[in-house]
């Protein structure tokens, strides 16, 4: 029998990961055993920090675990795949990572918990966000407008064309004469049965000057 | 620098599509090719000519696959091709379990492909494959070929879609993308190759 296979997670041997850009973890599979260990810094040049769970963890012990394996200053994208976490969760990642730039997440309430955390998310360095669940509360008109107002980059997902023209509403119409400033490029998914009735109520209603292509599953907008 | 990222259809086309860049650009010295192959075409094409042979200038070579080729034909296309290669990365990860890929994490084989490069100078590799044990796995760390060229191994053992994989690599670890699951313990996998022992 043959020595060991070496830990990837806690490994002797000096900074073998040095090259590894993209870390994608697997949270549900790790073991209590190996997240309460202490570690040192073993990813230092990652920029792309993917969390992927099934199930429910203790975040507590996990973020603890996590922020003492990797170097959070390079980590530009974030990509959260839970099958639920909570908002503090989101919050103390999205501090913790300041200098995230971009945000993809799936996740239960997904847009509640961000839109909770709008005043945080606008402080942040975040300029892309993309949510896989559906958007249909359009109630909190301010949160909504602080959430989006200093992105560049929105992917929505909407169930109806008339969720769609309520978000195009609030980002380009605007109520009180707030509209996002910074926005770039927007993405709005839904199946869409006749993608030129949209056109039309693009071009009906929006004065603001910009590029748009619709198909029967998704609009495109670039500012 | 030249990218191939093509679909091929069959091992035969691979080899027709590097022998027509090679003609195309005989000055091209670094490769990165991607292979993506219909795993049906496998026993159709599983016999290429080993004589099959491009000469090529190719001194940095980067392969990626998720198919598990035949070794034999990586062998015999490596050695008829390239030989004035410099450097060598190697990637292949595969969630098909079966006997024939076990060929990839066998030192002797890599030892014996890797000697035919003359001009080799940095070689790196990361295989990731299902297996029973990894009694074969460490053979890389104590193989006075590659310990002569201080190109070092790391190994670990991890569960992921109920199959247990070994994951093999040239330390440090030469990719950029990492997926970290659990690692098994070291008695599980003692535990995996008495299994291995009893039963083989």
């Amino acid at each position: 029998m043959c020595s060991s296979p070496s830990k990837a997670f806690i490994d002797d041997t000096n900074n073998i990961y040095f090259r590894v850009r993209d870390l994608r973890i697997l949270i549900d599979t790790i073991p209590l055993t190996i997240l309460n260990k202490s570690s040192r810094i073993i990813y230092e040049n990652v920029t792309s920090l993917t969390l992927i769970s099934n199930k429910s963890f203790n975040e507590q012990r996990f973020l603890i675990y996590l922020y003492s394996i990797i170097n959070q200053n390079n980590v530009r994208y974030l990509i959260i795949q839970l099958d639920d976490c909570s908002k503090n969760f989101l919050l103390n990642l999205i501090e913790k990572f300041s200098k995230v730039y971009s945000l993809i997440i799936s996740t239960y309430h997904s847009w509640s918990k961000l839109i909770e955390l709008s005043s945080q998310i606008s402080k942040s360095n975040l300029r892309s966000l993309n949510v896989y669940e559906i958007f249909i509360d359009f109630n909190q008109y301010d949160s909504i407008h602080q959430l989006f107002n200093q992105l560049e980059i929105i992917s929505v997902v909407v169930t109806s064309i008339e969720d769609c023209y309520r978000l195009l509403t609030i980002l380009f119409i605007g109520n009180q004469k707030k509209t996002v400033e910074k926005l770039r490029s927007l993405t709005i998914k839904c199946d869409f049965d006749e993608p030129d009735a949209i056109a039309n109520w693009i071009r009906a209603n929006i004065l603001r000057k910009l590029s748009y292509k619709c198909t029967t599953s998704v609009l495109t907008i670039w500012l | 620098m030249f990218v191939l990222n093509r679909i091929i259809e069959d091992y035969e086309s691979f080899y027709y599509d590097i022998g027509r860049l090679v003609d195309y650009i005989p000055s091209v010295q670094y490769l990165t090719v991607h292979i993506y192959t219909d795993l049906q075409n496998i026993s159709k094409y599983s016999s290429i000519k080993s004589s099959y042979s491009i000469n090529s200038n190719i001194r940095s070579l980067q392969i990626s696959t998720t198919n598990n080729i035949p070794f034999n034909q990586i062998e015999n296309f490596f050695r008829n091709s390239f030989h004035r290669l410099e450097i060598l990365k190697f990637f292949f990860k595969t969630d098909a379990s079966s006997q024939s890929c076990l060929d990839y994490i066998n030192d002797k084989r890599w030892e014996f492909l890797l000697q035919s490069f003359l001009s080799l100078q940095n070689f790196s590799c990361c295989i990731e494959l299902p297996i029973h044990s990894e009694i074969i796995s460490n053979s890389f760390e104590q193989n006075q070929f590659f310990l002569k060229r201080n190109w070092r191994f790391s190994t670990q053992i991890y569960t992921y879609s109920f199959n247990t994989i070994l994951r093999i690599h040239t330390i440090p670890y030469p990719k950029r993308r990492l997926d970290i699951m659990y690692v098994i313990s070291f008695f599980l996998s003692f535990f995996f190759a008495l299994i291995y022992l009893f039963v083989f």
